[in-house]
Order: structure tokens, then C-alpha cells, then sequence
């Protein structure tokens, strides 16, 4: 869309002035929770948290926004402390996630300062620090200013009640729902509900009106009996002639879901 | 752009070549201290040669005329005939210490007639100013150079086919690539009479015996030249020099002091409408040692934070066994600036530069491997399914479908794992059919209430890390996380979770 002259004159006095821009923030990829959020999405300049024990699915919600943010043609810095990303989940099919660097320190007390770094090179729309300590006050302030200088939205990952000890502009809270099916509202991340999925409500503790998104996570990949190899050879291995069947605790059978095939 | 660059970097180089009624056919020399600088063609057949004492020149050829190196009128010369190249490619380079050579781009021409067409322009050109010049065309300027010592160039330009410079080079006697003359007396004692005899050696072999010098002589023999016809004029090296009031052991003040030429330096680049190439961190120790190395971004650039980085990149890893007295910071190499403009008002445009110069600082400080991307390898073992390969240079943001073959599934966005780099040992109680009933993982005994399985992959027999695992996936309640495990010979192992 063209720039009209009132607009070229407001980006001219946001640049003179050095505030942030008034670009919209970094859309996460679910309409429900964008629907919701100031600038539609994480803000750029600012410093972003999301909060949540491991499992429910902050990994792929952070993915998400990552995506997004590449689609719009941007480049993304992940730091991956923990050393744990599995590199398969983000192959990109085309260009092999040329705009995505994943930065793993050996030692996870190092991440801070990979962020700090990247964010003063001002190349990076979107840093993740993903699995890094708890930041302690004055390193906060100092990402939190280098991600204002650059414009830049920084994303931590935390597992416990914070990520940093400086309170972040936006944060959200993930937590996970009961299990019983049909929670009205739920919507799914994607077009179709996955066959496994578990629900996981995302609060906007901070930074936004306090609110509440639930959603269906699918569940991953899962397992599947890939016991024959070659369609034209019969696998004549025991296993493969077993049946199906989940347990729960007590060895009791359950509801057997089905997975999609990876093969 | 990516369909200009092939032909962006080919080169021409017009060269020279007496005739009977020219000044070449005549035995002059023009010396410089007591030694002969150049000396014409007919000269040259007497065994007169650059580097000569004058009087064994004298002895050589007796009707030899010695004129003194006037720099001045040759330098106004060879203005008057770059100027005259400039109606054919806006890109004219006369070469740096070889008066009479230059380098002429011949990309962008395809719509005007071609490489071809501006062969013929340039030569005659040149031949106004000396009637036997010769042209070729190459992908590299050291290819450009070595083909005008072909006979055929005598007929006409010679073309060397794009992508064929290694291929050209490798027939090319050894004596026609520019190089230390110690290194070339080596090489020749060595047997290697050719280029491409030269470029078959084990670069770290090349390295270790010959230096850097030896290492750019030889990406030069393959091919591999960073010289560029471009707009840049050859103009002296830009440098500051600094003595420390007292030797430092440590690089810390030479860190402020770089800062602050590189401010210097680069102001007055940019005002000169270069960037720098290439800048040289030249240590005076305490002893009397001067110790030099070299800073190349990946692009030039004319601003003085990536540059720094760089700088520091180099610093970091530098150790000197003497402290430091003074230091020397030089920008060796420039060109124009010609990079990618960034848009004041654009909040998406990001600098490619400052993310190389962060990529050398992370490499240096964390050590390789630690800047990577995900790609995809031909393994069933999911640890070595997908890899992680080095980040080689900043790249540009392309809007692309980063979610690859296991983001998506159906249009369903699947939950991403996380794989413990070394799995861990826990201990599981099963019932009878081997289905995993219980974890004890970390002093803590989980149930296990979801459990998939078994996926049995195996592989890989055909070297050491043969692998023949059972793989099940386990929801515990307590944890509530999605949990990846295996068995396999050395007991059950915690894989990893989907998060």
C-alpha cells in the first residue's frame, strides 16, 4: 500500500524523535491469541516472556511466532541454551531456514550474552533466549534497552514463575487445562484438531488485558510401528503381528489414538 | 542480483605489446634509485629486466636509453587512458604497481552487445595508445591476466568461458601467477612447472610452509581472486599508528585504541564515498617485533561497529609474547560503497554486515559450531535425523516456509521437541508384555499414564554407532509433559520431550 504523506511524516518524526517504531508487534500465529494482544502479536522493543512448565508447548508457540516473523522476510536469532532444539522441527523444506541462526553456548550462563550481542548488532528482529537462567536485574535492563535500541523484540522462555528479575512488557502464561474434551471456545492451533490433543489456556498476565486463550495442542509426532521397511516386504517380526494398545499406570488399557504415519 | 554476479566478476585486462614504429620497439628503460623499474618490450628481448642495477642493464644492451621514473607524468597518463576506458565500462581500475594493466568490468553489457562487443570497444581503445594491446576476458582477474600473455590475444580478445578460470589457470605456466618470487623459486624446485600443479597441494601444507603469502597465492592459482574491477580508484592505504605511553600485556587498551582510528578512519572513508575491504592490526612489541594480522569482512562496509567487532573478533584470540608498545591500524583495501542501501524508514531492513561481524565475535568466543542452522541428514536415529550445520555468512531474510517437514503435518502444527544431547539412564518397571508401567528418573518414581509404542528402529550396523533401539512415547500426569523413551541394549534411556 502506498505511504500517504501524513504517514511518511509520522515515520519521519517517530525516527527524529528515536522512539520505537509503530510497526505492529510479531504476530504468534493463533488469531485467537493475536485477537487479543496490543500491536496484535510480541512487541517489537520490548522484552516478551513466556512462562511455562516443560510440555505444554511454549517451544511451538514460540516456533510459531518465529515463523511468522521469517514470513515477513526478518532474521531470528534463537539462543538455545539448554542445547535441546531438535534440529528436524526446524528444517525449512525450501531454503533451509536461512534467515533462522540458532546460537548453542556450551555453557547456558554464556546465553545472556550471546542475546546482548545479537541485539546490538541490530540485525535480528526477533532474539529468543530460550532455557538461559533467570536474568538478573542489571543484565534485564541492559536487553531490555539494547532490544529498544534495535528495535527489536526479545523473547525469554522460562519454566518457572519468570525469566528475568526486570518485569517483561508482555507476559504469558501458559498452563494446562483438563483433559475433558469440548471446552467451548478452544480453537486449535491450525485448521484441524489434532487427534491427540491437550488443552493449554494462555494468560496475558501482563502487558495486555488479562485474559484467557484456550487452546489445543496437538500432541507430536508420535510413534509409529514402522516395523516394515519396504512396502513389498512382509515384516514377519512378532511385533508386528502385536496389536495396539495404551496402558495407564496400572496397566489398565485406554482409548487407543491414532497417529498419524511419518512414513 | 544473483544473475549478475557471474558476469559482475568477469574482468578484462588490456595489456601492451611493442610494434616497429612505436616507442616499444625502441630499447628504453625508465629507472628509479640506481635500478631499472620498466623497461620496454625490445629492452626486455636483451635480457633487460625490472629490479636491474643500471649499469648491468648498460652491460646488457648497449644502446639501451635511460629515461629517470617520472611519477607524476605516469600517473597523469595513466589517467588520460582510464578515462579513455571509461566510454567503455564505467568500472576502470588501473592496477595497483603494474602501470599499463587494468582492470575493466564487463558485467551488465549482455543488452549492448556483450562481453564480446566490449572486447572490441576496449582494444580499440588501447590500441590508440599502443597499437599491439591485447584483452581477455574472465571470471577472475588473475585468469584475465594470465590469458593476455596467450599468443591468441594478439589476434583479438580472448574469451575464457565463465566457470572456467580454474580449468584455464591449471595450463597456465606457474610463472605467470603473481606471486613472492622466494615462493616461485621453491615451487619450481619443486617440479611443479604449472598452476594447476600448484593448486593441487594441501592448502594447510601451503600454509604451514609458505605463510599467508603462500595461501593467497595459492587461492590464486585456483581461481579464487578477491580482486574486482569496481569504480575504486588505487589510492594509498589509510593508517593510524599509536605508542602506548606503557607496554600493556593485555589487549584492552589496544581495544579503545582501534575504536577510535576505526572512527577516524571510516569517517574519512565514507566522506570519500569507499568502504573498507579489508583492515591490518599491525602489534609493535616491547621487544621489537611487529606483528601483523589481517580483518576482511565478508563485505565492505563503512561503518565502524561491524568493523570494530571484527577488530575485537581478531583481538580476542590474538596472544602476544611480549607486551605490547604500540599498534598500527590500517585499511589495506577499499571499494566503493557500494553495498545495500538501508531504509530510514523501514523497520523490517536490517544490516547483513553487523550480522556478520556478530557471527566472526560468536564463532571466536564460543568456538565453532556454536552458531549453526537445522538441516536434515539421511539417518533413522532420531539424534542424527537432523544436524546442525555452521553458519558460513549472514544471509538475508527471505520470507519462506521455515516449518519443515515435521512442522507441519496436515495443516496441524505438531509439538516440537527436545532432545537431551547426551539421553539419560532411568530405570523403568513394565508388565509382562514389556509395556512401561513406571519411571524412576531423578529419585522420583512417575506412572506413566499414556503409553505409545513400540517404534523399533535399528541401523547403521555399517559403522560404530550402530544403533537397535525401542522407542515409546509416555505421558506422565506428574510432570505433564509428553516424554521420549527408549531401550536398547544398555537398559531405558530418557530421550527427550515434545514441548
Amino acid at each position: 500500500m502506498p505511504l500517504t504523506a501524513l504517514d511518511l511524516r509520522q515515520q519521519i518524526a517517530a525516527v527524529v524523535a528515536g522512539t520505537p517504531s509503530s510497526a505492529p508487534g510479531f504476530p504468534t500465529g493463533l488469531a485467537a491469541l493475536d485477537a487479543v494482544l496490543p500491536g496484535g502479536g510480541i512487541p517489537a522493543g520490548r522484552i516478551t516472556e513466556f512462562l511455562a512448565a516443560p510440555g505444554l508447548g511454549k517451544t511451538t508457540l514460540a516456533r510459531s511466532v518465529v515463523t511468522t516473523t521469517i514470513r515477513s522476510g526478518q532474521c531470528v536469532a534463537w539462543i538455545d541454551a539448554t542445547r535441546t532444539l531438535d534440529p528436524r522441527d526446524w528444517v525449512s523444506a525450501s531454503l533451509e531456514g536461512q534467515a533462522l541462526w540458532v546460537v548453542r553456548p556450551p555453557d547456558p550462563a554464556r546465553a545472556p550474552w550471546c542475546a546482548d550481542l545479537l541485539l546490538r548488532t541490530g540485525a535480528f528482529a526477533l532474539v529468543v533466549l530460550d532455557g538461559a537462567p533467570v536474568l538478573p536485574r542489571v543484565v534485564a535492563v541492559r536487553l531490555a534497552q539494547l532490544a529498544r535500541e534495535a528495535d527489536a523484540a526479545l523473547l525469554l522462555l522460562g519454566d518457572g514463575n519468570r525469566a528475568a528479575e526486570l518485569g517483561s512488557a508482555l507476559r504469558l502464561v501458559l498452563k494446562r487445562h483438563d483433559r475433558s474434551p469440548g471446552i467451548p471456545g478452544s480453537r486449535a492451533i491450525g485448521s484441524v484438531p489434532a487427534p491427540d490433543a491437550r488443552r493449554v489456556v494462555i494468560t496475558i498476565e501482563k502487558g495486555g488485558p488479562y485474559h484467557h486463550v484456550q487452546l489445543e495442542v496437538p500432541g507430536g509426532p508420535g510413534i509409529t510401528r514402522r516395523l516394515r521397511p519396504h512396502p513389498e516386504i512382509p515384516d514377519r517380526r512378532g511385533v508386528a503381528r502385536s496389536r495396539r494398545h495404551d496402558r495407564d499406570g496400572r496397566g489398565r488399557r485406554v482409548a487407543q489414538p491414532e497417529y498419524p504415519s511419518r512414513h | 542480483m544473483a544473475a549478475g554476479d557471474a558476469s559482475h566478476n568477469r574482468s578484462t585486462r588490456p595489456g601492451t605489446e611493442g610494434r616497429t614504429d612505436h616507442w616499444d620497439a625502441h630499447p628504453l628503460a625508465l629507472t628509479d634509485a640506481g635500478r631499472v623499474r620498466l623497461a620496454t618490450t625490445t629492452a626486455a628481448r636483451t635480457g633487460v629486466h625490472a629490479g636491474m642495477p643500471v649499469a648491468q642493464a648498460r652491460a646488457k644492451c648497449a644502446a639501451l636509453t635511460l629515461l629517470p621514473w617520472d611519477a607524476a607524468r605516469i600517473t597523469r597518463e595513466i589517467a588520460r587512458a582510464s578515462a579513455a576506458f571509461l566510454a567503455a565500462s564505467p568500472q576502470v581500475v588501473p592496477v595497483r604497481a603494474h602501470p599499463g594493466m587494468w582492470w575493466v568490468g564487463a558485467g551488465g553489457f549482455d543488452r549492448i552487445g556483450g562481453e564480446r562487443q566490449l572486447a572490441t570497444t576496449l582494444l580499440t581503445l588501447a590500441r590508440v595508445w599502443h597499437p599491439q594491446a591485447r584483452v581477455a576476458v574472465a571470471d577472475a582477474c588473475v585468469t584475465a591476466q594470465a590469458a593476455t600473455w596467450s599468443t591468441r590475444t594478439l589476434q583479438g580478445p580472448l574469451h575464457v568461458a565463465p566457470g572456467g578460470d580454474r580449468d584455464y589457470l591449471s595450463r597456465v605456466p606457474i610463472t605467470l601467477l603473481a606471486m613472492d618470487e622466494d615462493l616461485r623459486e621453491a615451487l619450481v624446485a619443486l617440479g611443479l612447472r604449472t598452476v594447476g600443479a600448484f593448486a593441487t597441494l594441501d592448502p594447510l601444507e601451503v600454509e604451514r610452509r609458505w605463510g599467508p603469502d603462500g595461501l593467497a597465492a595459492w587461492r590464486l592459482a585456483r581461481g579464487d581472486d578477491p580482486r574486482r574491477a569496481t569504480l575504486a580508484r588505487s589510492d594509498d592505504p589509510r593508517a593510524v599508528t599509536h605508542e602506548l605511553a606503557t607496554a600493556s600485556p593485555t589487549m584492552e587498551p589496544v581495544l579503545f585504541l582501534v575504536r577510535a582510528s576505526l572512527d577516524h578512519l571510516v569517517r574519512a572513508l565514507a566522506a570519500d564515498g569507499l568502504a573498507a575491504a579489508a583492515v591490518t592490526l599491525t602489534l609493535r612489541l616491547e621487544d621489537g617485533r611487529r606483528v601483523t594480522r589481517e580483518a576482511r569482512p565478508a563485505r565492505p562496509m563503512a561503518r565502524v561497529v561491524p568493523l570494530f567487532e571484527r577488530c575485537r573478533a581478531l583481538l580476542d584470540t590474538w596472544t602476544v609474547e611480549s607486551p605490547i608498545a604500540g599498534v598500527e591500524i590500517r585499511i589495506t583495501d577499499t571499494t566503493p560503497s557500494s553495498a545495500e542501501q538501508g531504509d530510514l524508514l523501514a523497520p523490517t531492513w536490517r544490516d547483513p554486515a553487523a550480522a556478520d561481524a556478530a557471527l566472526a565475535r560468536l564463532r571466536n568466543t564460543l568456538g565453532a559450531g556454536a552458531v549453526v542452522r537445522p538441516t536434515l541428514r539421511d539417518s533413522h536415529a532420531p539424534e542424527r535425523a537432523g544436524g546442525w550445520e555452521e553458519v558460513e555468512e549472514a544471509a538475508h531474510a527471505t520470507p519462506t516456509d521455515v516449518l519443515g517437514a515435521r512442522g507441519t503435518s496436515g495443516g496441524v502444527a505438531v509439538l516440537a521437541a527436545r532432545l537431551l544431547e547426551s539421553p539419560e539412564p532411568i530405570t523403568i518397571t513394565t508388565d509382562k508384555r514389556g509395556t512401561p508401567l513406571q519411571m524412576f528418573w531423578r529419585a522420583r518414581r512417575l506412572a506413566l499414564t499414556r503409553v505409545h509404542g513400540p517404534e523399533r528402529l535399528s541401523g547403521e550396523w555399517w559403522h560404530a554407532a550402530s544403533f537397535a533401539r525401542e522407542y515409546w512415547r509416555c505421558e506422565s500426569e506428574e510432570l505433564g509433559q509428553d516424554l521420549l523413551l527408549y531401550r536398547d541394549a544398555g537398559g531405558w534411556r530418557l530421550h527427550g520431550w515434545y514441548d
